[in-house]
């Protein structure tokens, strides 16, 4: 899938954000609804990804990642920063252009009860994308072959979302995010409604659809295990920020920010004799509120390491000999799969 | 914290037998629940464990009493050897609330959002005990303090609305162990949570239960939650019992095939990179129509004729029980990789 770093391929990823940043008014209730407020939901967050790789973007719950995934495809308007597609900025782009570049880029999300029509025929609702952009003309061969892509069968498209199971339902989504062959698919939190057994089938299509038809992916979840298992490359977000970044080995293996590490440290393995000997950080406290993040380190009010330095300056996200960048003012590599400490 | 209870001469704390719980819809009955039975002693930490429909949730709400009139409830239910039942209404509350505690996934809708949370726990407090306000309230903010929440004696007076997700699931088992209950039944409460979050109310739901000295029932579709706090297991599919065992045999060992898939289709923290997962084909049937013979046989890699005409019964396979006709199979599979 990546090619080797010393032959000069393709240089410009796929895609590019640089310092994207979003803020939603807080605003006071009653008739006169001031601005009372901001949130910053994504505060100066900077990614790419190249053809053909997945990125996983992990984060709990308020940390921005599925506000990025929103702002790339420009379903909101990003405060401010880049978003470069192919190399062409997004910001400034007419609704005609900006509709003729979402043909290249699509979204499925978690709920497939919720972004399927429940009165549409599957049918309909996987070939509204190919009515739309006018790309073929034998729609209904397009249909079954979609399906059938995805693991249905066509004559599944005479029927409603409702008669699916959930598996089935986002396998549905899937078929309909893949219709204009799109060069990027935006998976937001794809699989955390399903039950695993049922998930598992998803992840592997997801695999193998990449596999046969070259796809890149930018895979938001909050669920760790499977951003590892799908992810060639991972960010880790907190409060609006990447902490950390670099490849699922170095991410995974050797995290150096603190809040990885708690995070990973959190994460429960499926076997109990390994669960008993593992070193465990649990962090106190919750994040903070969004709208009044803390000075400095957006982590610091949690971290076990904060000094006054994390106080006063906000760590950049910097290789700082560790092989990959951590945003942290004393990144150290922990190997925490080797246990055996304590 | 040794996962062993070996002498069972004990009687346990609950006991559930032949248990079925069925429920009349306009299309048919639904069979939620059939013939599930369990146990759990003093001390102990059982976890039952399934995905959704499976029955794992209601097998326990109807030990508490808690399903609706339309529900029709069979088997047996013992507390400490009392039919629970055959209890009266004004007993079921004693034994609700003092002896056995509930925590729910959703704290939001558990808590009234109208009154402080103190105000919550002293109320539990006064209907099983005989003390006055002002020590059921010092007894609330000792209670706070114990399930880790910041400045208990201010918090005391905090609304749900006030506190996180994590901190109401904490309030939630601060009232769960007011009375110091024999029993605590956790339904999924680290399901809605964040993964730090969740290590947290983990950390505080075995704090609560040693400092109880209670006995802990679980239920969690999540395997690494099992693992992580469990002594037992019992892992159900389509209302019936699969598989149930020691914790650590189960997981190293699996006697159901069902229990083996699902561990298969978990991405694992520490699986070699490039493992592909091993899902497991179709979907959990209609409990309107379960299938005739093993409920899973349409889904199982075992399956044989025999699995399709008649239900397996959980029967004893090396140190655990499962209700597989090929449990051996399966067993003596997981030993050879």
């Amino acid at each position: 899938m990546s090619s080797p770093a010393d032959l000069p391929v393709e240089t410009t990823p796929l895609l590019e954000v640089t310092d994207l940043v979003k803020d939603f008014p807080i605003r006071s209730k009653g008739a006169i609804r001031r601005t009372v407020g901001m949130v910053q939901a994504v505060n100066g967050v900077s990614l790419h990804i190249n053809r053909g790789e997945t990125l996983g973007l992990v984060g709990e719950s308020g940390s921005g990642k599925s506000t990025i995934a929103r702002c790339i495809l420009r379903l909101i308007q990003p405060t401010s920063g880049s978003v470069r597609f192919k190399g062409q900025e997004l910001a400034g782009l007419s609704r005609r252009q900006l509709q003729a570049m979402r043909r290249n880029m699509q979204i499925v999300y978690q709920d497939p009860m919720a972004s399927l029509d429940p009165r549409m025929t599957v049918s309909a609702i996987i070939s509204e994308p190919l009515r739309i952009h006018r790309t073929t003309s034998d729609i209904g061969a397009r249909v079954g072959e979609l399906l059938e892509l995805v693991g249905l069968r066509p004559e599944h498209g005479n029927r409603y979302p409702h008669e699916f199971s959930g598996g089935q339902r986002q396998r549905i989504g899937i078929a309909r995010a893949l219709a204009l062959e799109p060069d990027l698919i935006i998976l937001d939190e794809p699989v955390s409604a399903l039950d695993v057994s049922i998930q598992a089938g998803v992840l592997n299509l997801l695999e193998d659809l990449q596999r046969q038809m070259g796809l890149t992916y930018l895979f938001v979840a909050h669920d760790l295990s499977v951003v590892r298992h799908i992810s060639d490359r991972v960010a880790v977000m907190y409060l609006g920020r990447i902490v950390e970044t670099g490849t699922g080995p170095e991410v995974y293996e050797t995290p150096a920010h603190p809040y990885t590490q708690a995070l990973l440290s959190a994460v429960p393995i499926p076997d109990p004799k390994l669960e008993k000997r593992r070193r465990r950080i649990v962090l106190e406290g919750d994040a903070p509120n969004p709208a009044s993040p803390p000075s400095g380190c957006r982590f610091r009010t949690r971290c076990w390491k904060a000094e006054s330095i994390c106080t006063e300056y906000d760590p950049e996200l910097l290789d700082l000999g560790i092989g990959h960048p951590v945003a942290c003012h004393f990144p150290t590599p922990d190997d925490l799969m080797g246990s055996e400490q304590g | 914290m040794t996962g062993q209870t070996s002498s069972r001469a004990e009687i346990p704390v609950l006991s559930v037998r032949d248990l079925e719980v069925t429920f009349p819809t306009p299309d048919g009955d639904v069979q939620a629940v059939r013939s599930v039975g369990w146990d759990v002693y003093e001390g102990e930490v059982l976890a039952i464990a399934g995905e959704s429909g499976s029955g794992k949730s209601v097998s326990v709400m109807a030990a508490m009493g808690l399903l609706p009139a339309t529900a029709q409830v069979s088997g047996s239910i013992a507390y400490r050897g009392r039919d629970v039942l055959a209890m009266s209404d004004k007993d079921l509350e004693r034994l609700r609330g003092s002896s056995i505690s509930m925590v729910f996934q959703d704290p939001m809708t558990s808590l009234n959002p109208v009154m402080a949370v103190g105000a919550q726990i002293a109320e539990g407090v006064r209907i099983h005990q005989r003390v006055n306000s002002r020590t059921a309230r010092s007894k609330a903010v000792e209670l706070l303090d114990l399930v880790g929440i910041p400045n208990p004696s201010q918090r005391v007076d905090s609304y749900p609305h006030e506190l996180s997700g994590g901190m109401r699931q904490r309030a939630m088992i601060a009232m769960a162990i007011a009375n110091d209950p024999d029993l605590l039944i956790a339904d999924e409460p680290t399901t809605a949570l964040d993964v730090t979050i969740q290590a947290q109310v983990i950390d505080v739901l075995e704090r609560a239960r040693e400092a109880t000295g209670s006995a802990l029932v679980i239920i969690t579709h999540d395997l690494g939650v099992v693992a992580r706090i469990a002594h037992r297991i019992l892992v159900m599919y389509a209302g019936r019992a699969a598989e149930t065992g020691i914790a650590d045999g189960v997981f190293e060992r699996p006697s159901h095939p069902y229990t083996a898939g699902l561990l298969g289709s978990i991405p694992r923290l520490d699986a070699p990179k490039g493992t592909r997962l091993m899902p497991i084909e179709g979907a959990p049937p209609s409990m309107l129509a379960p299938p005739p013979g093993c409920a899973f046989a349409p889904r199982c890699p075992r399956a044989t004729p025999l699995c399709s005409q008649e239900i397996p019964e959980l029967r004893p396979i090396g140190n655990q029980e499962s209700a597989c006709h090929h449990g051996e199979d399966q067993y003596n599979e997981a030993e050879d990789v």
